[in-house]
């Protein structure tokens, strides 16, 4: 079993029906030319830091991830993101929060985003 | 003034600036002084890499003399993007979703900002001024 945070995020989304590289990617990732599907998830790990030390040694490494949720049906964003945070806890994440909107390239799409922590014991 | 305000996190530097004699309000002053150079050459890095410079009007607001402030033993010095010059072109950063920051599905982020202000050299820096100040006028002295 792979413990890396990145990969338990992505399996925690696919188990609410998304898809690895279609409609979970990276912020960013999405070339020009590409349509918005219609919700989907993208992460960004904005930091990975040393979280408490004993003896000289960091205890837990501290990711953060910003994940963001966009689709063309605004009501279907809260519900998806919703599911998405009671989904990510039960997975360990921490979660403070509801979100704030998030830029969307497309127009007809609204997007919303949450910081996410997740703590690694380190060997 | 932008309502975006992001702050430099300094850490144990209110606790240790305690065990200081004599001098504090000088080791202060120097500590921000020398970090805050740091802080806001970073931000001058990311157009100097070629980053959002096609005018460079947003380069342009960034402050370029930072002043130290004391107000009652209260010192700060402002730094960052001064969105009143040269024609608040810097609110793009702000306005529009930040998404420069945190990106979008076709963009990916570019957080310099919280980078800038996040920098370990910067802080390092901070400690370093405590430190020589700790050293001369520090408890036992």
């Amino acid at each position: 079993m792979n413990n890396n945070p990145k990969d338990i995020l992505i399996s925690a989304l696919e188990e609410l029906g998304y898809i690895d590289s279609e409609t979970i990617i990276q912020q960013g990732s999405l070339s020009k030319d590409e349509p918005y599907p219609e919700t989907f998830f993208t992460f960004w790990q904005d930091d990975s830091g040393d979280n408490l030390h004993l003896d000289n040694a960091s205890y837990y490494t501290e990711y953060l991830f910003t994940i963001s949720c966009y689709s063309n049906n605004p009501f279907t964003l809260d519900e998806e993101l919703e599911k998405a945070i009671q989904k990510l806890k039960t997975k360990g994440f921490i979660i403070s929060g509801k979100g704030r909107d998030a830029y969307s390239d497309e127009e007809s799409w609204t997007g919303k985003k949450i910081k996410a922590i997740y703590l690694e014991k380190n060997n | 003034m932008s309502k975006h305000v992001m702050n430099f996190n300094t850490n144990n530097f209110k606790k240790k600036i305690q065990q200081l004699q004599s001098h504090k309000e000088e080791a202060a002053e120097e500590a921000i002084m020398v970090a805050s150079v740091i802080v806001n050459r970073e931000l001058n890095e990311f157009f100097a890499k070629g980053n959002h410079g096609k005018t460079g009007l947003a380069q342009a607001s960034l402050e370029k003399n930072p002043k130290l402030e004391n107000d009652g033993g209260k010192i700060s010095i402002k730094l960052g993007f001064n969105s009143t010059e040269p024609h608040g072109l810097a609110a793009i950063f702000w306005t529009r979703g930040s998404y420069l920051m945190d990106g979008s599905p076709r963009i990916q982020p570019n957080p310099f900002i919280k980078e800038a202000f996040q920098s370990k050299e910067a802080r390092k820096a901070l400690n370093g001024v405590l430190k020589h100040y700790l050293e001369k006028y520090g408890n036992g002295k």
